[in-house]
């Protein structure tokens, strides 16, 4: 471990993570097609790491190999010395932030008020009135909410009053918010998973027959993402916080400000941000980055964008992958896994750049280019959820079904999103026209 | 039912302009109205267009063959304007004639296709306003009535304007379509020619469909460049794929489920407890590690167990049925010997007799899960049942097995596939008129019925969703079939098949796009 830990102190002294003229076989990969410079290669976490003693160490961390996994409760449990503690807090708010959005968009595409159906219990303008404040649509929400005072469901009545008054007064949306009709949580505590009201919240009585509908509030998702981001800043501080968490803001949230100087390799590591001016480029939209180039550069719309930023990831992954073989002394299995993060990386970058340019073909394509590279070694659940919050956005609930279900076991509590997106499911399906089983 | 064959396939050329693919088998018809299998339904994306279709990548609803659309008759209908210059294979001019004698054709009680019929509740009528604008009328007013509309166009000229379509119909064969490419059946396979039309100019000019060999074949040739694609990759072959630089796994979004339907119609397998029993016999986590290569503690598996006929994340499974991950010897046999049951050497008797389970399993599914038929046979002649094993053709299984007519088997190995809609009435209905036109071994449960009719007549979606949960329940204890597991479906593409954007559940929506650059 120490001497990760030498690198680390490092890094962090030289308050950027950038390349600082690593040996010169860095300087001469095997011949491969050049996606960025050699200079943003090497300043690239995977080929910091990739001398074999450096990595043996980390590889060798118990905390790091559950963090691997993803496995965030184990990883939790890797102790207070384990320096991914923060990483780990940070991780899960983002999560739960875009649970939250699996669960606003689906409550907006089931209940808005041209999809609203016979029997939908008059409940739902809270619910939508809460996805409304998520979506960052305050006046939308301002009229839907505090209409269910006189509801029979008391829980949901005391919820509806208590949000309705916080959006009166414009309190934020992601916040530790005390009141006790709106599922608070313990005080935060690095290292530790709170306890959450299990779900459902309610059950919400259709207005055709006697039938309940199962409901869960999104406001315990909203409560679990403040949770962690506080327990983050605990064990991180605040900056390194809001840089790690800033790219996964929702909409109601101001857009963050954030300082990459102050990331360190155990922000980065084993994520798909390759370099910390990646995650910057994430939060701002622009700016230079080693994504940024190869991104920038593919000109065009839709499959011409996309392809073209596919082929350059590709690239960048090879490129990547032959600098950690040169630093490395020659190849090592850890050494593809890393590689594989920049390839997905890469595709995410450009999912984002073809989002900030309107362009939705190319975000989507790239977005399901990323999913393919992001089901085995590149395993992010932060991106697998924001994945199924576009896709419900989308009014297409089956494949996000499917990613958040694979994604519950992580952490406690993600199961709510899944009651707001088989409603939605449960909506589209009956829309459509028959379908028959096939062998 | 056969297929006319069309001559000998033409040798696969490995590289140029033909691109070769392995699908999991044959087709068996080339008309959408009668497919059974996704194979069927993947070919008929390619050769026809749907009216309506999801963009895979942005989810929004689009059309290859319509211009406009407007609600009419107070919502009952739709006017659609279609586009125009859209020609059929053989030249033939595209328009409103061919969307409502499709129409038409679904509601005559002549097609007696099982989509046709379930369209029979939507539809109320089609009528040629112009020469490219169709009215088309439903039954009642649907919320989002274009969603309704994605059904695959057929040619009037073909059946020279006779609705009533049956299965064997030369169409089946021989088909005339509208989509980017047409199609030809061969001995071993399908060949595919593009078409140059107003609405489709796909990239690729050839393509060539062969049946699947044994995956390890199926890899190597792919890795050989003598074909450039695997619809379904064996998930023991996935991270060989997935480490090439020269191949791409992809996800194909499809809900798949795979079962072991049991034969309630023996007399030895018609207490129900018998069937616990088998279910407590069979060990999903040995069965699962054996044939598919999944271990018990893997993290993200592609292959979840499942209690009951639907997919974990479904809204319709119900949470509280737990599975049964391993087997429990105990259990099934105190089960049996309630059931009445004896053993004799070891091995069960029924009323004195032997009993030896004839399993079958559809043929193509050995090759998606090497080894899980006499996997199953193993496990069971462990708790004590003589076996037999077959594999059974896809003919077979379409002619016999779907229709309820193999009940010289005990156990039948499946898997169902799903698109959006998880209607799973036709698997567990009684036969009845147009009802369990899929219950493979005539199972006949009233309580089961009741639950479906709900699910049918359900005016609300809790009620839908309340209807399924239950029938789960029902089913996890009835045991017409032994749920298995979901299974992830993954293909496998050369990195020179490029923009291959591959649509959920109906795959090559899109084709236009693909492009093949060897």
């Amino acid at each position: 471990m120490k001497p990760a830990r030498t690198l680390l102190a490092a890094s962090i002294a030289a308050g950027l993570l950038l390349s600082c003229g690593g040996p010169d076989d860095a300087d001469k990969p095997k011949v491969v097609e050049a996606a960025v410079s050699g200079e943003l290669v090497r300043s690239t976490w995977m080929v910091q790491v990739a001398d074999p003693a450096q990595l043996d160490a980390l590889a060798g961390n118990p905390g790091w190999q559950a963090f691997h996994g993803r496995d965030y409760a184990k990883a939790l449990g890797a102790g207070a010395d384990w320096p991914g503690i923060g990483r780990v807090h940070a991780e899960l708010s983002a999560l739960y932030r875009q649970a939250a959005l699996v669960a606003a968009r689906s409550i907006e595409q089931t209940y808005r008020e041209d999809q609203r159906r016979e029997g939908d219990p008059a409940e739902v303008d809270y619910l939508l009135g809460l996805a409304s404040l998520i979506l960052g649509d305050a006046d939308q929400a301002m009229t839907l909410l505090g209409k269910n005072g006189g509801s029979s469901v008391a829980a949901l009545a005391a919820a509806d009053a208590a949000w309705a008054a916080r959006a009166a007064a414009g309190e934020p949306v992601v916040a530790a918010i005390a009141d006790p009709a709106l599922f608070p949580l313990a005080a935060p505590a690095a290292g530790q998973l709170p306890e959450t009201a299990p779900a459902p919240h309610y059950e919400l009585p259709e207005t055709v027959g006697n039938r309940l509908i199962k409901a869960a509030d999104p406001t315990v998702l909203l409560q679990l993402a403040a949770w962690h981001e506080a327990a983050a800043v605990s064990a991180i501080g605040a900056e390194r916080t809001a840089a790690l968490v800033g790219p996964w803001h929702l909409p109601c949230e101001p857009p963050p400000q954030v300082d990459t100087s102050v990331l360190t390799l155990d922000d980065l590591f084993l994520s798909a941000f390759a370099a910390a001016d990646d995650l910057g480029r994430a939060v701002t939209g622009g700016g230079a980055s080693t994504y940024g180039g190869l991104i920038d550069a593919c000109a065009g719309e839709g499959q011409a964008r996309a392809q073209c930023t596919i082929d350059a990831a590709g690239k960048l992954r090879k490129q990547v992958l032959a600098a950690m073989e040169s630093v490395g002394g020659g190849p090592s299995p850890n050494h593809r896994m890393m590689a594989a993060f920049a390839e997905a990386g890469a595709l995410r970058a450009g999912v984002r750049t073809a989002d900030g340019a309107g362009d939705r073909d190319a975000a989507g394509l790239l977005r399901i280019a990323a999913k393919d590279q992001s089901d085995e070694a590149a395993v992010e659940p932060v991106f697998l959820v924001s994945l199924a919050a576009w896709d419900v956005g989308n009014r297409n609930p089956l494949r996000a079904q499917e990613l958040l279900h694979a994604q519950l076991r992580r952490a406690p509590g993600l199961d709510v999103a899944r009651y707001a997106l088989d409603a939605l499911h449960l909506r589209v399906s009956r829309d459509s026209g028959p379908g028959m089983p096939m062998h | 039912m056969q297929i006319a064959l069309a001559g000998a396939l033409a040798t696969v050329v490995s590289t140029g302009a033909t691109l070769a693919f392995y699908e999991e088998s044959l087709p068996t018809s080339m008309n959408p109205l009668y497919a059974q299998s996704m194979v069927d339904n993947r070919v008929h994306e390619l050769v026809l267009d749907r009216l309506y279709y999801h963009s895979p990548i942005t989810n929004e609803l689009t059309s290859n063959v319509t211009n406009q659309w407007e609600l009419a008759e107070g919502g009952k209908a739709v006017r659609l304007t279609l586009k125009k210059g859209i020609r059929w294979h053989d030249g033939k001019g595209f328009g409103a004639k061919d969307v409502c004698f499709t129409v038409q054709a679904m509601l005559d009680e002549g097609t007696t296709s099982p989509i046709a019929q379930k369209q029979r509740a939507v539809f109320a009528g089609c009528e040629v306003e112009k020469d490219l604008v169709a009215l088309v009328r439903f039954t009642k007013i649907f919320h989002n009535p274009r969603e309704r509309l994605g059904f695959q166009v057929l040619p009037e000229h073909i059946f020279e304007g006779n609705t009533a379509i049956p299965p064997d119909h030369p169409f089946n064969t021989r088909p005339v379509g509208s989509g980017p490419m047409k199609g030809s059946m061969g001995r071993r396979g399908v060949a595919f020619e593009q078409v140059d039309n107003a609405h489709h100019e796909a990239d690729i000019d050839k393509m060539i469909l062969q049946e699947a060999q044994d995956p390890l074949v199926q890899v190597r040739t792919l890795q050989n460049n003598g074909v450039q694609g695997i619809i379904a990759v064996p998930p023991p072959y996935r991270p060989e794929v997935a480490a090439s630089d020269e191949l791409a796994l992809k996800s194909y979004d499809l809900r798949s489920w795979w079962f072991v339907a049991v034969n309630p119609n023996k007399a030895y397998l018609a207490d129900k407890r018998v069937r616990q029993a088998l279910n407590q016999l069979i060990n999903r986590n040995e069965l699962r590690q054996l044939s598919i290569g999944v271990k018990p503690d893997e993290q993200n598996p592609p292959c979840e167990f499942i209690s009951g006929p639907f997919v974990q994340s479904s809204p319709y499974y119900n949470r509280a049925v737990e599975v049964s991950p391993n087997s429990d010897k105990d259990a099934a046999f105190a089960l049996l010997a309630q059931a009445g049951l004896k053993q004799v050497g070891g091995r069960w008797q029924y009323k004195g007799q032997p009993i030896s389970l004839r399993i079958g399993i559809k043929a193509p599914l050995e090759i998606e899960a090497p080894d899980l038929l006499s996997q199953i046979g193993n496990q069971l002649s462990a708790g004590g049942f003589d076996r037999q094993e077959f594999k059974i053709s896809v003919d077979e299984w379409n002619t016999k097995v779907l229709t309820g007519q193999s009940d010289d088997f005990d156990l039948l190995v499946g898997k169902w596939s799903f698109g959006l809609v998880e209607d799973v009435n036709p698997l567990f209905h009684s036969r009845s008129g147009d009802k369990g036109n899929l219950n493979i071994f005539n199972y006949n449960e009233k309580a089961v019925d009741s639950l479906l009719s709900q699910f049918n007549t359900a005016r609300t979606d809790t009620q839908a969703q309340d209807a399924y949960h239950a029938l789960h329940e029902l089913l996890a204890s009835e045991l017409p079939y032994l749920f298995l597991w979901k299974l992830d479906t993954k293909s496998a593409w050369r990195t020179e098949v490029r923009s291959n954007t591959i649509t959920p559940y109906y795959y090559w929506t899109v084709f236009d796009a693909w492009k093949f650059e060897p």
